[in-house]
């Protein structure tokens, strides 16, 4: 199916990782990419649209998606993961485990046959529990590859999807498999988690249904949205009056995460802007501690988006509390630019802007040296201005937010130039 | 105009643990605090002017005795700040920067000063002893040891200097806080205003409820509870020593209402003891020597009180007359002292809230 030497292994596919194996692919290298998810894309592809452009996410990062896939000098491994990663002389034995999809991936068409006729219902992962999916089921629309997997934990094993499957595609008798590897370099791009909004108690989230954080209403934004418009999760309810909290489990010393997460502003500008188009008739307010519209273009979106009538009110959001008959929420907060001391708003719906966590499960599975983490738990750059994509391990480097808080553009950038550097140290090999 | 004067921090340090040049001024304290308001929204006003090192601005305002330290600020601070921390060294500040001539310095400077206090005490008691001499041993006769009249001496000299000390106080605070100035034309209702306070802040401590934990709410209105019992209890029967010298029999009702206000004042002091021992909460987490000294000055003077009556039934004349003589000057003491240490907040809390509804009546 596959070789057994490469020369890089790319872990993650989101677009860091898309970017670092298309860049090193096209100048010749065989690249491998192993994605833990069953399908590629990372968080870019579940999002809306993009800051400062307005670009349509899915537009930028499908083709990206399908070019990884079909590539020649790539292979893709969906669904698995690294279990460890050993240096044997100037290469690395690297043991991989392909976990079980029992759906062949080979004869399976993508038609979702198998979705149509599956009983059970759970929450879909790729929608934050906005809408249900199935036990076996597509990913997303534009899931690549674009083939079922079966979520066995909640199977009930009927054998109904096997029955109608077309292709004959479906095979419970799959087992997870075992790989081992060679490479001669490893990119991690492992990238971030989405801050935990439940860890901030204070906000209600996951007791007031009408909290709701970002990424959930990137997807309520984006073109393959679950309800094909923005309601409210409690009734359906068209919000008239949303507000955003921004630096939620960002910038933050009491939740144990004091660094910017450099995208919160930006993102909650972007969606703002969406939803003035989406909701030409809802009041959009925006409660920061500063707004840091630091990259290219960004100062000129804020401006845009205060045009378009976006309210902005300086003041950390200290807690929100519900109206328990209409289900709106209260937020309290100190009008610092305005009159002046504590003030309580009521909005319909509340969107908390959540930051950036590091991806910490990546540090375990180097054999006999350990990868150096920065105070906050990325991944550290040996030398973080002359060769940013360097690690402490010789041979290994890392790009996105594996390093650090970074919005696409800045992940772009990285994985650049780490695959320009993983280039120049294998060509040093020889 | 107004100087900006970033040494005052420095000055401030003493008084209390908090990294409040952490600050980035997003105002979560303000609005996390159950008790700030739209009018009175504290603690981040105050932590900009301590910032600054506005002194003025500092001296005049009565926010700091608006918060009860839940400790809310501190524990959901972004900045690890430490608002509240900040709030309760800016009353210890003012509470020694109102005091008259100076008295405070003796108390808030170091932990010696307790010391000092507890030697004076034995001092005392040993004067007691060496002059006296002769306590009746045959039965327990509290008043051979003092005469009647020294005690009531010593109360009326007492009285009259912590009358002077307090008005003097207040008047201090009064003038600093700018109050006048900024008032309007139209007169609150005084009266009405000072027992809302009195009902609402003093024996129900209804801010204080506002606060998250509910056990310390409790034993702190135990603690005033039991020293209102106590108050009226010696009061009448100092009253009574005056104006009725022969009323045995009526006496027993004043010393059973002492004896039972002292079990809710006892079960307060230990609360407070205890929690700032463990340093439960952020509200305990730091303790300024002040604040034990008050809370040990008010526990031992329960506990000798406590001690007395179970000594009176012994034979153990020796014990009782000791304890009799400490329980007294213990108790002398921390009247005496109250307006410069940390007891003196009763004075000043009342009477920041009152100016505050004062205030807020006139809008």
């Amino acid at each position: 199916m596959f070789h057994l030497e490469y020369d890089v292994l790319v872990i993650g596919g989101g677009i860091a990782g898309q970017e670092t194996a298309l860049n090193l692919a096209d100048m010749g290298f065989k690249v491998i990419m192993i994605e833990k998810e069953p399908s590629i894309g990372g968080k870019m592809i579940l999002l809306s649209k993009v800051f400062p452009t307005l670009d349509c996410a899915s537009c930028i990062a499908t083709p990206k998606m399908s070019e990884t896939m079909r590539h020649e000098n790539i292979e893709v491994l969906s669904y698995s993961e690294v279990t460890s990663i050993e240096r044997i002389d100037k290469k690395f034995k690297v043991k991989i485990l392909k976990k079980p999809k029992y759906v062949r991936e080979d004869l399976c068409t993508g038609c979702q046959e198998c979705e149509a006729n599956c009983p059970v219902n759970v929450e879909d992962q790729f929608n934050f529990g906005l809408v249900g999916r199935r036990a076996v089921y597509i990913p997303f629309s534009t899931a690549i590859p674009k083939t079922a997997v079966i979520d066995i934990e909640n199977c009930i094993l009927c054998g109904v999807c096997e029955r109608v499957c077309p292709a004959n595609a479906i095979d419970f008798t799959q087992e997870p498999e075992c790989y081992t590897l060679k490479v001669k370099a490893v990119v991690l791009a492992t990238g971030f988690n989405l801050f935990p909004a439940r860890r901030k108690p204070q906000y209600g989230f996951g007791k007031f249904p009408n909290v709701m954080d970002a990424m959930e209403m990137d997807r309520l934004l984006s073109p393959t949205r679950p309800y094909n418009a923005v309601v409210r999760p409690l009734d359906g309810k068209i919000p008239e009056n949303i507000a955003y909290v921004l630096c939620t489990g960002s910038r933050d010393v009491s939740v144990g995460n004091p660094i910017c997460s450099q995208i919160c502003c930006m993102y909650s500008i972007k969606q703002a802007q969406l939803l003035m188009g989406a909701l030409p008739l809802a009041d959009i307010t925006i409660y920061y501690i500063d707004i840091r519209a630091f990259g290219k273009g960004f100062e000129e979106f804020y401006q845009q988006a205060k045009d378009m009538g976006v309210q902005f009110v300086k003041g950390k959001v200290a807690k929100i509390e519900e109206i328990k008959e209409t289900g709106n929420l209260i937020v309290r907060y100190e009008d610092m630019e305005g009159s002046g001391g504590v003030k309580e708003a009521e909005h319909d719906l509340v969107v908390l802007s959540v930051g950036m966590l590091a991806n910490t499960g990546i540090t375990s599975i180097f054999k006999y040296e350990d990868l150096e983490l920065d105070e906050y738990n990325y991944v550290k750059q040996a030398d973080a201005l002359l060769s940013p994509a360097k690690t402490n391990l010789k041979g290994v480097f890392a790009a996105g937010t594996a390093t650090g808080p970074k919005d696409i553009p800045d992940s772009i950038l990285s994985a650049g130039a780490a695959s320009a550097e993983v280039a120049a140290y294998i060509r040093s090999l020889k | 105009m107004v100087r900006i004067n970033s040494a005052f921090i420095e000055k401030l340090r003493s008084y209390g643990s908090f990294d409040i040049n952490a600050c980035y001024n997003c105002g979560n304290c303000t609005a996390i605090c159950p008790l700030s308001t739209e009018n009175n929204s504290f603690p981040r006003r105050m932590i900009r002017a301590a910032i600054l090192g506005l002194e003025e601005r500092i001296d005049s305002s009565v926010d700091p005795w608006l918060c009860y330290y839940c400790g809310e600020c501190t524990d959901t601070c972004p900045r690890d700040a430490d608002p509240g921390g900040l709030m309760m060294a800016l009353r210890r500040y003012q509470i020694r920067k109102f005091s008259v001539g100076k008295i405070g310095d003796f108390f808030y400077k170091s932990f010696h000063s307790f010391f000092v206090w507890l030697i004076l005490t034995l001092i005392g008691v040993a004067g007691i002893f060496y002059f006296k001499g002769n306590p009746d041993m045959e039965e327990i006769k509290p008043l051979s040891l003092f005469s009647l009249d020294l005690l009531h001496y010593a109360g009326i000299i007492a009285f009259v200097f912590l009358l002077v000390i307090v008005f003097s106080q207040l008047y201090i605070m009064l003038k600093s806080t700018n109050f006048k100035s900024e008032s309007s034309n139209k007169s609150g209702n005084y009266f009405k205003t000072f027992f809302t306070v009195l009902f609402r802040e003093v024996f129900f401590q209804e801010r204080f409820e506002k606060c998250e934990d509910k056990s310390r709410y409790f034993a702190h209105l135990l603690l005033v509870w039991g020293f209102i019992g106590l108050f009226i209890a010696t009061i009448t029967i100092m009253m009574m020593d005056f104006f009725a010298p022969h009323s045995e029999g009526i006496r027993i009702i004043p010393k059973i209402l002492g004896l039972i206000s002292g079990l809710p004042a006892l079960y307060g002091t230990l609360y407070f003891m205890i929690i700032r021992a463990k340093k439960k909460g952020s509200y305990a987490k730091f303790s300024h020597h002040t604040d034990w000294m008050f809370i040990l000055l008010v526990f031992l003077a329960i506990l000798s009180g406590f001690a007395l009556d179970i000594l009176r039934w012994s034979s153990l004349f020796k014990v009782y007359y000791f304890t009799f003589a400490f329980h007294i000057l213990v108790v002398f003491e921390l009247i005496v002292s109250f307006p410069f240490t940390k007891f003196a907040h009763i004075l000043y809390r009342p009477f920041a809230l009152f100016l505050v509804e004062l205030r807020n009546s006139r809008k």
